[in-house]
């Protein structure tokens, strides 16, 4: 009896840990690429997510961050803000995301120190409104962050471009 | 013809109980594992089902840039003049130098700002004229032509698709206002200006 009962025991736990593994994996990912050794910056500023996809429906929402790189010439203070894309760059068939939609996106209020030789994480949330109109376009923005030098009078950014796609279909 | 005792029978219904028992263990044993995999598919499964989702998926590739003057004294100007992004105030047209620093081809876009300080801010725009001024920047192929004009509305391209480890020499030109406010100080005015890279789509 004692024998099942551990048995049972270990299934669940073998289960849970499946589980909880499985559903943190962007967590697992995220851990290990601060390591890589692209991210050690020299000079400048950077960024390392040059393209991010959004497959969303309505009244969905997620959050994904974003890693800013500060380079060791100088102290910055890093601004992330959303911009329009230029529409004469955008793929065949995308518009820049207009302006009523940047309310989706919930982005660092406050600006983010970083050291010279450093980096951010900057967290992004996407929130898609239940009763969005704004369903079955190939919208377009950029997330940039700035990192602003007081000393300097050209500040550098480096911007991620976000690819949005909002669909009443549940995948 | 063989015979079975009693005994034997015994012996025989004990083998035959005692594999049954095994073979309900493997059952129960199996069965918890097969739950187990049906539990652990079946509970992500049903919450995507009831719930609607943002799926977000990210190209990890590097856009960085540096570039190598980030100062600029314009120093006292008189009405109309023209100052140049260089060490003198005169025309060098590749005084500073964009490097794509990054791991993939990348776009450089510029905006400016309005020129704060003293009594009267000066107003960024396509022509200098009453405590309004303007900044141009020159493009590739043509160095000697400002003809990129650096908003403080919008960002524009300054140059695009920079290949990796590749460079962009580049300078502006600032015409200060064709008429001051006679009631400014004259007291220390500043701006900026902005250079984001993203990737060359």
């Amino acid at each position: 009896m004692k024998k099942k009962i551990l048995i049972g025991v270990l299934v669940v736990a073998l289960a849970a840990a499946g589980y909880l593994i499985a559903a943190s994996h962007y967590l697992v990912y995220d851990y290990f690429r601060l390591y890589v050794p692209e991210l050690d910056p020299n000079e400048g500023v950077g960024i390392w997510e040059s393209e991010v996809g959004v497959l969303g429906n309505p009244g969905g929402a997620n959050s994904r961050f974003l890693t800013f790189l500060n380079g060791k010439d100088a102290d910055r203070t890093f601004y992330i803000t959303l911009q329009s894309p230029n529409p004469d760059k955008l793929p065949l068939g995308y518009e820049p995301l207009p302006l009523e939609y940047y309310d989706w996106f919930t982005l660092p209020d406050e600006g983010i120190p970083v050291k010279a030789g450093g980096y951010c994480r900057a967290k992004i949330t996407v929130e898609v409104p239940c009763d969005t109109d704004y369903l079955d376009k190939n919208a377009v923005v950029k997330v940039q962050g700035v990192g602003f030098d007081p000393s300097g009078y050209a500040q550098l950014g480096a911007a991620s471009i976000w690819y949005i796609v909002v669909t009443a279909t549940e995948e | 013809m063989m015979q079975i005792t009693a005994e034997g029978r015994c012996r025989l219904l004990e083998n035959k109980y005692k594999g049954g028992d095994k073979v309900r263990k493997f059952r129960r044993i199996a069965l918890s594992l097969v739950l187990a995999v049906v539990l652990l598919l079946a509970v992500p499964l049903a919450t995507m089902a009831a719930n609607p989702t943002v799926a977000i998926t990210v190209t990890a590739q590097v856009v960085s840039i540096t570039n190598t003057e980030s100062t600029w004294a314009i120093g006292v100007v008189a009405v109309d003049a023209v100052v140049y992004f260089s060490a003198t105030g005169e025309q060098d047209d590749d005084y500073s130098m964009i490097t794509n620093t990054g791991s993939v081809a990348c776009d450089v876009e510029i905006q400016g700002t309005d020129i704060d300080g003293g009594d009267y801010d000066w107003t960024l725009a396509a022509a200098a004229t009453n405590q309004t001024y303007q900044l141009y920047a020159n493009t590739e192929g043509a160095p000697t032509v400002y003809d990129v004009e650096v908003k403080s509305s919008s960002y524009v391209d300054l140059t695009t698709d920079l290949a990796v480890d590749a460079t962009w020499d580049w300078s502006m030109e600032f015409t200060a206002p064709d008429e001051f406010s006679a009631a400014d100080d004259g007291g220390e005015k500043t701006a900026t200006v902005t250079l984001v890279a993203s990737k060359h789509v």
